[in-house]
């Protein structure tokens, strides 16, 4: 059994800066405009309201832009944003407590036997193949519960860029329902 | 929030937080509660110890709303403060979490930054999505606890929900 390979950088994905532009994003004159603007287009029918952009695109194009946009998403059962709810899953903060991670419980292609370590990423358990497909044991680093946008595509390259040398200890990458997760 | 919100927000806090950790704690695999539920238990158990002198469900779903918000961003930023805290960086993933959130941490933390711009221009939309968005509240629910039409609703939520969108520039 090998050392584990952790992905190096940040990979928290954040930050702080939105897309929309400072002056208009915490202006709430601009924001109230927009509301009204809003809400005298959706009173209208929805194929009312292309030519209604238009007439205001005369005048004042971006606010036109700025509208077009927010209506094209109104009515549309396809558009995920702010779809669900938040879940209280959320408020679990100690890796572990939620009981995903215990001896025998499996994940992806993987049984867990014991817990080997713990650290600030998260937890490194010993475990083995379910299907028996390889009869040896792996050290599978579990990262911490969270999320954090590019994990997936960070575990990925790194499964990559290992892939390309000649090394006798080959890092496996799985992905399964919950998590991502490295094998050495 | 208003007077009779603050007087309750620190007893409301501790115990949903506390309802959580529980269900968290005692639930088997794959565990996901939702802020609904929470929000209701919490309301019995805080009546029946008598800590709640407001019969009125209705006012209680308001505030508990407001409450839960504040847990769920509370808990993101601590957890990204612990994230960015050490030298070797923390992989996060749960990708349970990420689909029954339907949305990055990131995410959630914009809106809730998003919402006090809101609030400044219709504080009734803030009330609404709290409701909905952050405790999962049925329209029904939402429209009884603010005296409006489910239908008034359903259009609050629609343009509140276009309004952030068009705030976080997606």
């Amino acid at each position: 059994m090998d050392t584990i390979a952790w992905p190096r950088g940040r990979l928290d994905g954040g930050g702080e800066t939105g897309s929309v532009s400072t002056t208009t994003r915490g202006d709430p004159e601009h924001w109230r405009r927009i509301n009204a603007l809003l809400t005298e287009a959706l009173a209208q029918p929805p194929q009312a309201r292309e030519e209604w952009l238009a007439h205001l695109a005369v005048s004042e194009p971006s606010v036109a832009l700025e509208l077009g946009r927010m209506l094209a998403r109104a009515g549309q059962e396809s558009d995920g944003f702010m779809k669900r709810s938040v879940q209280a899953s959320l408020l679990t903060d100690v890796e572990g407590e939620n009981g995903l991670e215990r001896p025998g419980a499996e994940i992806g292609p993987y049984r867990l036997i014991r817990e080997l370590g713990t650290g600030g990423m998260g937890r490194v358990w010993l475990a083995e193949r379910i299907d028996g497909s390889v009869h040896r044991q792996v050290a599978l680093k579990l990262p911490r519960v969270g999320w954090a946008r590019g994990v997936a595509e960070r575990l990925t390259q790194e499964r990559d860029a290992l892939a390309t040398l000649e090394h006798p200890h080959k890092i496996g990458r799985a992905s399964c329902r919950e998590r991502v997760f490295s094998s050495v | 929030m208003s007077g009779e919100a603050e007087k309750y927000f620190p007893l409301l806090y501790d115990e949903l937080r506390r309802l959580a950790r529980s269900r968290l704690a005692s639930g088997g695999r794959n565990t996901v509660l939702d802020t609904h539920a929470l929000l209701h238990e919490s309301f019995l158990r805080l009546q029946n110890a008598g800590h709640l002198v407001l019969n009125d469900r209705e006012h209680f779903l308001a505030y508990a709303a407001t409450t839960m918000r504040s847990i769920v961003v509370d808990h993101l930023r601590r957890r990204r403060a612990l994230r960015r805290g050490g030298d070797i960086s923390i992989v996060t993933l749960n990708t349970v979490v990420a689909n029954e959130l339907g949305s990055s941490e990131d995410e959630v933390l914009d809106i809730h930054d998003a919402l006090e711009t809101l609030g400044q221009v219709e504080p009734r939309l803030v009330q609404v999505v709290e409701m909905r968005y952050f405790a999962g509240l049925s329209e029904a629910e939402i429209a009884q606890a603010l005296g409006v039409t489910d239908r008034t609703v359903r259009r609050d939520w629609e343009r509140a929900r276009l309004l952030l969108a068009g705030m976080l520039g997606r």
